[in-house]
C-alpha cells in the first residue's frame, strides 16, 4: 500500500482549485497526475512556490505557475499591480493556502514551514519520494503543475 | 472609523484596503499599511487607529507582540488577527494579547468584509 | 432593560391593575371618613349650640321669674337672675343669628364655624325662633344692664315670656331635632361608606390574591413544562453536551448521551480541565484553558474564533480503542454577561478511520511480503523476469499518464482501457508466480480502473488514483528486486532453466490455484518445441496469452468434477498448450480446453447484464456474432467478480497482445466438448526449425 493516500493528495489539489474557486467563482481543475522519473525535473514556470514539512510526513509540496496564469489571477482580483513582487507574491499566498489546508488535515502530524518563493524553479528539494507525485491542475487556459513530493516517516 | 492594515504581503495589504471601501463597511477610513510588527506600531502611534487587521508571523515584530504592545498603548483598540500561518496556540496568544477575532487565509472578500463587521460591532 | 419592564407590565397587568383600584378605593374612602367627620363634627356643634339655646331660653324664663319674685317680694334685684338673664339672652341672640344667617359665635369662643340652617324644618324653626325672640329679648334688654328696674317692664318681659316660651322651647327644640337627625343620618351613611368600602376592598383584594395565585400556579406550570421540554432534549440529544460555569465547573444539566460519548461519568460541578486532562496532552490542555477563557471573557468576538477551539478533534482511549472527539464551545449570555458556556461533544471517530485503514493496509502488506519471501526462495530468475516485465509495463502506464496530464480534451476513457490491459496481465503473471503481493495490488488497482471504466465520465482528477495504484507497483518491484539482490548476492543457478520450462511451471501454477480457489480439478499439457527460440518480447506476450487463456479456461470453460462426471467425462479437465513453427516463418500459439464449450445463450445473458446492447439488438445478432463479443471489453459470463475473472477484461488483453505481434486468433467451440484459441504470428528475423515435443502434465 502506498503510504499517501488520495485523500491526502486531495488536500493540496483541492487547496489549489478551492483558492482559485473562492476568489474567481472559477476553480481550478485537476487535468492529469503522473509519477516523475528518478532524479528527473519536475515541470516548472515562472514562479514557483514552496513549503517543506517535517514531522511524521517529510518533504515537500512545490506549486509552479506560469506568469501568464498569476497575472490573470490578479486581474480577477481586481489587482493592478503586477510587478514581478507581486506576481511572486501571489504565488506565495498560494503556497500559504496549501499550508493552511494542509495543517487543518494533518494538523499536528505535519509541521509546514514558511513558504518560500522563486521566480523560475526553487533550488535545492531534493528531499522526499523516489517518484514524485506530479499533478497538472489547469485554470482558463492556463497548466501549472503541483509536486506533491511528501513520504510518511516511519 | 480609522483601519490600519498589518501584513508582510503586499497583495493581502492591498486586497484588505480595497475591501476596506465596502459599502458594507462605512465610515472605514485607512490610515496606514505595514509591513511588519515595528513598522505598525510606529504608525499606531502616530494615527491611533481604532481597527487593526494583524498578519501573525512577519519579520522584525511578530503579530502577538505588536498585538501586546498596541492594547497596552490603547485599550479599546480593536484587532482582527488574519493569518493562515500560524497554528492555533499561536492564534489564541494573540487573542489572550487582546485581539478580538481570527481569520485564517486565504479568504474570500465576503469572508473579511463580514469578519471586519462583526469585529467592530459593540 | 427597557424591554424587561415592558414585559414585566404586559405580564402582571391584571395584579397592577387590581392593586392600583385597591389604592384608589382606600384614598376615596379616606377622603370621604375625613369629609363626613368634619360634616359630622359641624352638625354635632349645631345640635350641642342648639341644645344649650334650649335650655337657655328655660334658664331666661326661670331668671326673669325670680327677678319678679324677689322684686315683688323685696323691691331688690336679684343680681344673680340678672346675670344669668344677661349672659343667657346674649346666647340666644348669638345663636338665633348663627342658625339664620351661618358664620361663628361672637369672639369665635367654641372655633366652630356654624353653617347656617339648611334643610326646610330648620330654616322654619329658625324663621320662628328669630321672631319669637326678636320682641322678646328688646324686653328683656333693659331688665339685665339696669341696676334698678320698674315693675312694670319686667312685668311685661315675664308676661311675653309666659305667652311665648313654649312656643320658642319647641321651635328650637325642632331645631335641635332636626340637627340630631341629621347627625344621626350623617353617621349612618358614613357607617354604610365605611362598611361598603371594606367590603370592596375585601373584595378586591381577594380577587387579586386570585389573580395573583393564578398566575403563579400557571408560570409554575410553564416553568414545569420547559423543565420538562428541556429534560427531554437532554435525554434524547446524540451529542454530548454540558454547561461550565465561570469558575469552569460542570453545570447541573447534561444530556443523557454525555457519558457514552465521553464514555465515563462526569460529575456535576466537576472542573472542566480535571475532566480533559486525562484526555489530551498537556499543549492542547493549555490551549483549551486559553480558549475557554477567552469565550468567558468579553474582548473576543465568538464567531471569530471558532476556528482556533483546539479541541475540535481530540484523540482519547488507549491503544487498540482509540478514538476521536469534537468539542465545541458556545457563549450563553445573560445580559451582557457570559453566565455559560454551552459544551457540545460529538464522536469525530468516523472522520478519522481512513488513516486507521492505512495502517492495517501498511500490516498487510507486511504479511504479504512474508509470503513473498517464501516464494522467492523458490525461483528468483522467474521473478527477475516478471519484474523486468512488470517495470516496463510500469514505465509505459506513465508515459501514458504524463501525456493526458499535458494536453487538453484527452480521452482519459481510452488512457483507462489502455491501464486497464497492463494491469490485467501484470495480474495476471503475478498469479502465476504466486506473487500474491503483486496480484493484490493489482487487483485493487484494476478495481479502480472498472468503476472508472463503468462510471464513463473519467476525468484528469481521476488520475491521481492512477498514480497512487503505480507507485504501488513500482515499489513493489523496488522492494522485490532490492531483497533479491540481498539474498542473491553471487547469483543463483536458477537462471539456467529454460523459458519453456519456467512457462510450463507458470501455467502449471496458475492452473493449479484458480482450480482450487474455483473447487476444480485441471491437467495442464504443453508442447511448446519452439518456445525457447522466440525473441525474448515475443515469448513474453505468448506468455501473457498463455496465462490469460488458461484463466479463462478453467474460470469458464472447465465444469465442476460432479458435472462432469455427469456428462460421462473425466473430472480432471484438461488445458493443452502447443506451440509450433508451422513454416513460413509463422509461429501457432494453441490453447485448448475439454470445458463445456463457449455457449452463445450464456453470453447472450452477459451482453444483457452488462447492458451496453438492447435485448432486441441481443436477439437479433447471429450466435457467432454473439461469439464474436467475447473478444470486446467488459463482457464476462461470471455474474460476480473474484480476482480470476468476472471483470469482463481477458479476452480484451489477448487481443491486444495479439495485435502488438502482428498476429491474427481464431476460436473454435463446442458445447460440452471443448474450446480451442488458435493463433498465428509471423516470426521476426530468421525461421526456426521443429525440433522435438516435450509433453509434461500437471
Amino acid at each position: 500500500m502506498s503510504d499517501l493516500k488520495e485523500e491526502e493528495i486531495k488536500v493540496f489539489t483541492d487547496a489549489v482549485a478551492h483558492y482559485f474557486g473562492q476568489l474567481t467563482r472559477e476553480p481550478a481543475a485537476v487535468r492529469g497526475a503522473y509519477l516523475e522519473r528518478e532524479g528527473e525535473a519536475t515541470p516548472v514556470y515562472d514562479f514557483s512556490g514552496r513549503i517543506m514539512v517535517t514531522g511524521q510526513y517529510r518533504g515537500s509540496v512545490t506549486l509552479s505557475a506560469p506568469r501568464a496564469m498569476i497575472r490573470h489571477l490578479l486581474v480577477a482580483l481586481h489587482e493592478t499591480d503586477q510587478s514581478e513582487d507581486n506576481l511572486r507574491d501571489t504565488v506565495g499566498e498560494l503556497a500559504n493556502t496549501l499550508a493552511g489546508n494542509a495543517r487543518k488535515y494533518f494538523g499536528e502530524n505535519m509541521e509546514i514551514s514558511v513558504p518560500v518563493t522563486a521566480a523560475g524553479a526553487i533550488p535545492g528539494s531534493d528531499t522526499g519520494r523516489d517518484r514524485p507525485y506530479v499533478i497538472m491542475v489547469n485554470w482558463k487556459t492556463y497548466n501549472a503543475s503541483l509536486v506533491v513530493d511528501i513520504e510518511r516517516a516511519s | 472609523m480609522k483601519l490600519l492594515i498589518v501584513d508582510d504581503s503586499n497583495v493581502i495589504r492591498q486586497r484588505i484596503a480595497r475591501l476596506a471601501a465596502d459599502a458594507r463597511l462605512p465610515n472605514m477610513d485607512i490610515v496606514g499599511q505595514a509591513r511588519n510588527g515595528a513598522e505598525a506600531l510606529l504608525m499606531f502611534q502616530r494615527e491611533k487607529p481604532d481597527v487593526v487587521t494583524m498578519d501573525l508571523t512577519m519579520p522584525e515584530l511578530g503579530g502577538v507582540e505588536a498585538t501586546e504592545q498596541m492594547v497596552a498603548l490603547k485599550n479599546d483598540v480593536v484587532i482582527l488577527v488574519v493569518s493562515a500561518l500560524s497554528d492555533k496556540p499561536t492564534a489564541l496568544r494573540a487573542l489572550k494579547k487582546g485581539a478580538q477575532g481570527f481569520l485564517y487565509k486565504p479568504f474570500t472578500d465576503d469572508q473579511l468584509v463580514t469578519a471586519l463587521q462583526e469585529v467592530v460591532r459593540p | 432593560m427597557k424591554t424587561n419592564q415592558a414585559g414585566f407590565l404586559r405580564k402582571y397587568r391584571a395584579i397592577v391593575v387590581a392593586i392600583a383600584l385597591f389604592v384608589t378605593i382606600d384614598i376615596a374612602l379616606i377622603a370621604y371618613n375625613v369629609t363626613a367627620s368634619y360634616q359630622i363634627d359641624r352638625l354635632a356643634a349645631v345640635r350641642d349650640l342648639s341644645g344649650s339655646e334650649r335650655s337657655s331660653s328655660q334658664i331666661v324664663l326661670r331668671a326673669l321669674l325670680e327677678l319678679e319674685a324677689d322684686y315683688t317680694s323685696k323691691g331688690a334685684i336679684n343680681a344673680d337672675a340678672q346675670k344669668a338673664l344677661r349672659e343667657r339672652a346674649t346666647l340666644i341672640n348669638d345663636a338665633t343669628r348663627v342658625f339664620r344667617e351661618g358664620g361663628r359665635m361672637p369672639g369665635n369662643v367654641d372655633g366652630i364655624e356654624y353653617p347656617a340652617a339648611s334643610t326646610p324644618a330648620a330654616i322654619r324653626a329658625a324663621e320662628k325662633i328669630s321672631s319669637l325672640w326678636q320682641p322678646y329679648y328688646a324686653l328683656v334688654t333693659p331688665l339685665t344692664s339696669n341696676a334698678t328696674f320698674d315693675g312694670e317692664p319686667l312685668a311685661k318681659a315675664v308676661a311675653y315670656a309666659r305667652a311665648n316660651n313654649g312656643e320658642l322651647f319647641g321651635a328650637i327644640n325642632d331645631l335641635v331635632n332636626d340637627a340630631q337627625d341629621r347627625v344621626n343620618a350623617e353617621t349612618n351613611v358614613l357607617r354604610i361608606a365605611q362598611v361598603v368600602g371594606i367590603l370592596l376592598a375585601l373584595a378586591n383584594f381577594i380577587f387579586t390574591a386570585l389573580l395573583a395565585f393564578r398566575r403563579l400556579i400557571a408560570s409554575d406550570r410553564v416553568i414545569a413544562k420547559a423543565q420538562k421540554e428541556t429534560g427531554d432534549i437532554l435525554a434524547t440529544v446524540k451529542e454530548g453536551l454540558f454547561l461550565i460555569t465561570p469558575d469552569y465547573k460542570v453545570g447541573e444539566q447534561m444530556s443523557a448521551s454525555l457519558k457514552d460519548v465521553l464514555r465515563k461519568d462526569v460529575p456535576i460541578g466537576q472542573n472542566l480541565f480535571d475532566m480533559l486532562g486525562p484526555m489530551v496532552t498537556p499543549q492542547t490542555l493549555e490551549a483549551a484553558r486559553d480558549y475557554v477563557e477567552l469565550l468567558f471573557g468579553k474582548r473576543v468576538k465568538e464567531s471569530l474564533v471558532y476556528s482556533l477551539n483546539p479541541l475540535s478533534e481530540v484523540e482519547v482511549g488507549s491503544e487498540g480503542a482509540k478514538r476521536y472527539l469534537g468539542f465545541q464551545f458556545n457563549r450563553v449570555l445573560e445580559g451582557e454577561d457570559v453566565s455559560y458556556l454551552l459544551v457540545t461533544v460529538q464522536d469525530a471517530t468516523e472522520r478519522v478511520n481512513l488513516a486507521a485503514q492505512v495502517a492495517a493496509a501498511k500490516s498487510r502488506t507486511r504479511e504479504e511480503m512474508e509470503v513473498l519471501l517464501r516464494v522467492l526462495s523458490n525461483d528468483p530468475t522467474d521473478v527477475r523476469e516478471f519484474l523486468r516485465r512488470t517495470e516496463s509495463a510500469l514505465e509505459q502506464i506513465n508515459d501514458g499518464l504524463r501525456q493526458v496530464s499535458r494536453r487538453t480534451g484527452e480521452n482519459y476513457l481510452a488512457l483507462v482501457n489502455a491501464v486497464f490491459r497492463s494491469v490485467h496481465s501484470i495480474k495476471s503473471e503475478s498469479a502465476a508466480l504466486n506473487l500474491e503481493m503483486f496480484e493484490g495490488i493489482a487487483h485493487d488497482f484494476e478495481t479502480d480502473l472498472i468503476a472508472l471504466r463503468d462510471r464513463g465520465d473519467v476525468e484528469g482528477a481521476d488520475m491521481v488514483k492512477l498514480t497512487l495504484h503505480l507507485d504501488d507497483l513500482f515499489e513493489s518491484v523496488n522492494s522485490v528486486r532490492g531483497f533479491l539482490d540481498r539474498i542473491s548476492g553471487g547469483g543463483v543457478s536458477e537462471a539456467e532453466r529454460s523459458a519453456s520450462a519456467r512457462f510450463v511451471e507458470s501455467l502449471r501454477g496458475l492452473g493449479r490455484r484458480i482450480a482450487a480457489d474455483q473447487g476444480k480439478e485441471v491437467k495442464v499439457t504443453a508442447e511448446l518445441p519452439v518456445f525457447d527460440r522466440l525473441p525474448e518480447a515475443m515469448a513474453d506476450e505468448i506468455r501473457g496469452i498463455g496465462l490469460q487463456l488458461l484463466r479463462n479456461a478453467v474460470a469458464h470453460g472447465i465444469e465442476e468434477p460432479d458435472e462432469r462426471k455427469q456428462l460421462g467425462k473425466s473430472a480432471i479437465g484438461l488445458v493443452h498448450f502447443s506451440c509450433r513453427d508451422v513454416g513460413q516463418r509463422t509461429i501457432e500459439f494453441t490453447v485448448r480446453d475439454d470445458g463445456r464449450g463457449v455457449s452463445p445463450k450464456r453470453i447472450r445473458e452477459a451482453l444483457a447484464r452488462s447492458g451496453r446492447y438492447a435485448q432486441a439488438d441481443i436477439d437479433a445478432m447471429s450466435d457467432r456474432d454473439v461469439v464474436m463479443k467475447i473478444f470486446e471489453p467488459g463482457v464476462s459470463t461470471i455474474s460476480g467478480s473474484t480476482r480470476d475473472a468476472g471483470h469482463g477484461a481477458g479476452m480484451d488483453v489477448v487481443i491486444n497482445r495479439v495485435n502488438a505481434l502482428s498476429g491474427r486468433i481464431s476460436m473454435s467451440t463446442q458445447g460440452h466438448s471443448h474450446t480451442e484459441f488458435r493463433m498465428r504470428f509471423p516470426m521476426p528475423g530468421s525461421a526456426v526449425s521443429e525440433t522435438a515435443v516435450l509433453r509434461q502434465t500437471a
